[in-house]
């Protein structure tokens, strides 16, 4: 079987005191056996070196001889050094199919499924890194802002966003969040006027037609009415918004009436997306109730993308492998595995559609792996 | 949804008559079609136990029930989509609508006020008018427009319209402007196709029918109208404007027997599309309309057959649509979609539409344009661009805050009412007033049955449902 790897890490050595966030550049460095910056890896293949530069300053701390992860990263891409474990983790990166920040890790939702569980100590050390690396990223691609619940510390989240502001920056965000706090009219007209300048597309969770599904998956009372409250603000304020749908046993028969209840009563929404479940965190724990494989999905996925049409609602498919599917929801399947979360099997790579394919997910291995099948 | 008694949002209903069906719709523009005469009985005297789970779960969905927790929320949730109903309505024109000449060289049958003699004088739009004509568009449109070119027949005054299209180019050049040349195509000449190929107009050409019916309705002096037609058809597949071109069929009192060999004919054309329409009564005698008009219920006997006979050719895999069906299945499935001038809450009058006619006077719609030519109101006139590039609505607001459906009487009360739109002029002309008796409007009636068809047909026909899906993913 191919393992699962991740693809933006790379090894670093000797560099205990250097673990933060750099800015990542290549140079044409001298070769020369007195270095006048620190060397951070061991690997002496003697060909280019790449700069990291500190924050703001510009400043060059050290060097890395190429080393072949390396590849992975370009030049203004935002690294982590994790000078304890000797591991350099891309944090924003220009080759990534997708970019996500992750702001905190507390919630008020306790989802079901919840790949990443929620904790409680305090983490706002998070959202300065997620400003700094912003600032610093040498891009203005969409990035995505992840938790947690990004607006739980609801102070914290308007700092960040005036923060980035007060720099001038504009970089378009794609934020992922349970909306709750939007039912809150004030908290709204607050996020949405600093946000006058700048696109953001919401992603928020409904799990189910009415408060009783989408209540016991999230596991938090009162949550379908405050989402659903917080997603009729925004889109009051004009703000694009993202329905998330994760099908699991609950709620698989219920698509067609979520559909039913956006039409009815959100139109406006930008998108739908129906997310397979990742087999991680929680989602694991649970497995067994909530899982429904893929293949058993594929009739209410159509009968929810016939409704959505009918509507012209924009419904797309994520994290289905294209084996699982049936030919006919093909062209609605998005390649949206993270490429650092995913991989292909061995029967993958004999597969003639594996470049239009995300795969699997990396924690989709063992008895989480749905048996792929190849196209040949 | 077991646990509490739920609450009936508000919503509308109406049996449809000859099914056991009733339909009921939110002002959300959700429905939920009922199937026993005791559901809606159910429904309404709020025995929810006794109707079936798949119909109290698609009713709550759809907010037109609630559990009395949600019950603030799905009524806040309705305001909102009332809102936004109306803010969409509230819209610039995006159809503008100019008559280069009122000249034509057809006589047909359903037109009396929309024509003059082909060598009538002071019937032309002068080019010198343009400047002020685009001043008008410019000032009065967004960013999406569509400029259509009507006549008369507007391809005898062509000198005009390559003219304005020039000098709108530099005008307009900020906005997204498509061309529309409504034509009988009978003095299309290669010269004119590849203007219109050049310039990417679309073209709407009317037949009414095989060689006969085409004929009889869409008579001219001058040449065989249908022969004419066919000789130009043949010089549009030359030039590849087939795609470029859509087909209008009027139909008048002697096809009403032939639903299906009408539409066996136009699929016969290889044309991928036809919209169908009954007769604006408007803009001929009544001695014309004993020959050639008909009640709504007559009109739409023949239109069901017709499009049964339709949906019958796509179903053998031909792609056919039915524009007329699509409008008003665009407005069931997409409320606030279509800009369809006629479908419209506040009406498509003014806020969907403008005219610039052949003297220079701008009125909000065709029809207003239609009956100033039968009054001379002075009160339907918006502007005159022989005099400046200004609008007055001062008489026009008044009939446009009459025009919100949700405020007409036997509008407020129809289950229809989320899809439908208001046409006051249409009640102006018939009945004397904006608002008019809808029971005895024709407007009203062709909606209403026209919806009863629509709805039954996406209910109780697998084939027909089908079609309309392929329709709407167009």
């Amino acid at each position: 079987m191919a393992e699962a790897i991740r693809i933006d890490t790379a090894e670093v050595i000797d560099a205990h005191e250097w673990s933060g966030l750099y800015v990542f550049e290549k140079y044409n460095l001298p070769k020369t056996d007195i270095p006048l910056l620190p060397r951070l890896a061991k690997n002496t293949n003697k060909q280019n070196e790449y700069l990291i530069l500190q924050p703001f300053s510009k400043k060059a701390i050290g060097s890395i001889h190429t080393l072949k992860q390396l590849d992975h990263f370009s030049p203004g891409d935002i690294i982590y050094i994790d000078g304890q474990h000797g591991k350099i983790r891309g944090i924003l990166n220009k080759n990534a199919n997708a970019n996500t920040l992750l702001v905190t890790e507390q919630c008020d939702n306790f989802c079901k499924f919840c790949s990443q569980p929620p904790k409680t100590q305090n983490d706002i050390a998070l959202y300065e890194k997620a400003t700094l690396s912003i600032l610093n990223y040498g891009r203005s691609d969409l990035i995505g802002i992840s938790g947690g619940e990004p607006t739980l510390n609801q102070k914290a989240f308007s700092t960040f966003l005036k923060t980035l502001n007060s720099f001038h920056n504009t970089t378009p965000l794609h934020i992922l969040t349970n909306g709750r706090g939007f039912s809150d009219k004030k908290f709204c007209n607050e996020v949405t006027e600093i946000l006058a300048e700048r696109f953001c597309l919401w992603g928020i969770p409904i799990y189910g037609f009415e408060s009783q599904t989408h209540n016991t998956l999230v596991e938090a009372d009162n949550a379908f009415i405050e989402t659903v409250s917080g997603i009729r603000n925004l889109l009051g304020a004009g703000q694009a918004i993202e329905i998330r749908v994760v099908p699991v046993r609950d709620n698989l028969k219920d698509l067609p009436l979520i559909i039913d209840f956006v039409q009815s009563n959100l139109a406006q929404v930008a998108y739908i997306s129906l997310m397979n479940m990742e087999p991680k965190g929680l989602a694991r724990k649970n497995f067994n109730s909530l899982f429904v494989p893929q293949r058993d999905q594929n009739s209410a996925l159509l009968e929810a993308i016939e409704l959505a049409e009918v509507h012209s609602l924009n419904i797309r498919l994520f994290n289905y492998a294209l084996c699982q599917l049936d030919e006919s929801l093909h062209k609605y399947a998005c390649k949206s595995i993270s490429d650092w979360k995913n991989y292909y099997t061995d029967e993958c790579n004999t597969c003639n559609k594996k470049t239009e394919c995300g795969g699997m997910f990396t924690s989709a291995d063992g008895r989480f792996l749905e048996n792929p099948r190849a196209f040949k | 949804m077991t646990l509490e008694t739920p609450l009936n949002l508000p919503f509308l209903f109406r049996r449809i008559p000859k099914t056991n069906l009733t339909i009921t719709s939110g002002y959300n523009g959700a429905f939920c079609l009922l199937e026993e005469e005791s559901q809606i009985e159910n429904l309404i005297r709020n025995n929810y136990e006794r109707l079936p789970q798949d119909k109290l779960n698609e009713l709550e969905a759809k907010s037109l029930i609630s559990t009395q927790a949600e019950y603030a929320l799905k009524a806040s949730l309705h305001a909102s989509s009332l809102a936004t109903q109306i803010h969409r309505s509230l819209a610039k024109p995006s159809l503008f609508m100019i008559v280069p000449t009122l000249r034509c060289d057809h006589d047909c049958r359903y037109c009396q006020v929309s024509r003059a003699p082909i060598n009538a004088e002071g019937k032309d739009l002068s080019e010198n008018k343009i400047d002020n004509a685009l001043s008008l568009i410019e000032a009065a449109s967004g960013d999406d427009l569509k400029i259509e070119f009507q006549g008369g027949e507007p391809l005898l005054n062509f000198e005009f319209i390559t003219e304005f299209i020039g000098k709108a180019k530099i005008k307009l050049q900020n906005k997204n402007v498509s061309y529309v040349i409504c034509t009988t195509l009978t003095n299309l000449t290669t010269e004119i196709a590849d203007f219109i190929k050049d310039e990417n107009i679309q073209l709407s050409a009317s037949i009414d029918g095989d060689a006969d019916t085409h004929r009889h309705n869409r008579p001219s002096k001058y040449y065989d109208s249908f022969d004419l037609l066919q000789e130009k058809r043949k010089l549009l597949a030359e030039k590849n404007l087939d795609s470029k071109t859509s087909y209008i069929a009027t139909v008048t009192r002697p096809s009403l027997g032939n639903a299906q060999e009408l539409a066996e004919f136009f699929n016969s054309l290889s044309i991928d599309s036809i919209f169908i329409r009954p007769l604006t009564p408007l803009g001929f005698a009544s001695s014309t309309a004993r020959s050639i008009g008909y009640t709504a219920d007559e009109y739409m006997d023949f239109y069901t057959e017709f499009l049964k006979e339709i949906i019958r050719i796509n179903t053998q895999g031909t792609l056919f649509v039915d524009e007329m069906a699509l409008i008003h299945l665009n407005r069931i499935f997409r409320p606030g979609s279509t800009q369809y001038v006629d479908m419209k809450s506040p009406a498509g009058l003014v806020l969907g539409s403008l005219i610039i006619n052949y003297d220079g006077k701008v009125f909000g719609s065709d029809e207003s344009r239609m009956l100033w030519e039968m009054t001379h109101s002075k009160e339907l006139i918006i502007g005159d661009i022989t005099l400046s590039s200004d609008l007055d609505f001062t008489h026009i607001a008044k009939t446009l805050k009459d025009s919100f459906l949700f405020a007409l009487p036997g509008c407020s009360e129809c289950a229809y009412q989320p899809y439908c739109g208001a046409d006051p002029i249409h009640h102006l002309a018939t009945q004397g007033d904006p608002i008019g008796n809808k029971s005895d409007s024709f407007f009203c009636n062709f909606q209403t049955l026209m919806y009863d068809l629509l709805f039954t047909m996406w209910h109780n026909s697998d084939d027909a449902r089908k079609v309309f899906r392929s329709w709407l993913k167009l």
